[in-house]
């Protein structure tokens, strides 16, 4: 069975091997928005009124501090990307 | 989840408002360039070859990532849908796992119904392995490095949000990539660098060859 899932894996690959540079080119669909810059946080004790323990999020720990962003606050195109700030360094969390 | 600093210079996304292979095009305020979130890589502008840091993200239940990190914060804004929780995945069918090596390298995904089946899945060689992992309490995924020492690690699930590696049978927490206890206690499976999930088929519209491919993995065994 390892043999068959690596066969599997192995001729994926070959389908994708080497081909010609995609070309770039975007289409627009709705207007540019503004960035989000300094998000508000909140810790974890306060979360409650924010999202409910089932909520699907995305995590994210840089030099041990740990952020969570909810998804269902991501999703929608004003939202997708947000600039912050975790560990000392400036990230971009994106959906 | 992206570094933002490229060349010394700190950036600022905006949503472009533009698609490029279904995926958010990103725009940085400073140079005007254009990125592709899907390869984490400026296609236009200034800065264009440019790629950004990736940072390893986690998706999982708020639930569970508070009780593995209890002085985390969390993003307080108003929400714009309610679907993303649990019970999303009460129909795992249409999605993928799919693990962003970086550019140049290919990008192994498996599907998600039969990730969760096995909860820990070996995949890629020659460089590129990883193992994907399942988290039952938590409903979410992860993918680390198998590579260490210049050998390739065999893992298997062992329950309870645990695997074992078949050279040295110690035990590590599926979820986190630490080493709990055995010959290589206390050291640490390095996080692959970004994953996604994907749904079904979107796979196929992804840029191929140097960039960025696909191979999607049906599993058939809990190997």
């Amino acid at each position: 069975m390892k043999w068959e899932l690596l066969v599997c894996v192995v001729a994926g690959w070959a389908l994708i091997a080497p081909a010609a540079a995609e070309e770039f080119n975007p289409k627009r669909v709705v207007k540019r928005f503004d960035p989000i810059r300094n998000p508000k946080v909140v810790p974890a004790g306060e979360a409650g009124k924010f999202v409910r323990d089932d909520e699907l999020i995305l995590g994210v720990v840089v030099n041990e501090e740990a952020r969570a962003y909810p998804i269902n606050m991501l999703t929608n195109p004003t939202r997708e990307i947000i600039n912050d700030r975790v560990g000392g360094r400036a990230i971009a969390a994106t959906w | 989840m992206y570094a933002r600093t490229v060349k010394s210079k700190e950036l600022t996304f905006q949503v472009s408002g533009m698609l490029w292979r279904r995926s958010l095009v990103m725009r940085d305020v400073e140079t005007g360039s254009l990125w592709s979130h899907l390869l984490g890589k400026c296609m236009r502008g200034s800065l264009v070859g440019a790629e950004l840091e990736m940072f390893p993200g986690t998706m999982t239940t708020w639930k569970e990532w508070r009780s593995r990190h209890p002085g985390t914060k969390v993003l307080g804004m108003s929400r714009t849908a309610k679907r993303y929780a649990a019970e999303l995945w009460n129909n795992p069918k249409p999605y993928v796992f799919g693990v962003h090596l970086g550019a140049g390298r290919p990008s192994p995904a498996v599907a998600l119904p039969e990730l969760m089946k096995a909860s820990v899945v070996n995949v890629g060689a020659a460089g590129h392995a990883v193992v994907v992992t399942w988290s039952p309490d938590g409903l979410g995924a992860q993918a680390f490095d198998r590579q260490h020492g210049g050998k390739t690690r065999q893992f298997k699930g062992a329950g309870k949000g645990r695997m074992t590696d078949r050279a040295t049978g110690s035990t590590w927490d599926a979820v986190t990539g630490e080493c709990l206890d055995g010959q290589a206690g206390g050291t640490q499976a390095r996080s692959a660098p970004r994953h996604d999930f994907l749904s079904q088929g979107l796979e196929n519209l992804l840029p191929r060859g140097a960039d960025c491919g696909i191979a999607v993995t049906r599993v058939t065994s809990r190997d």
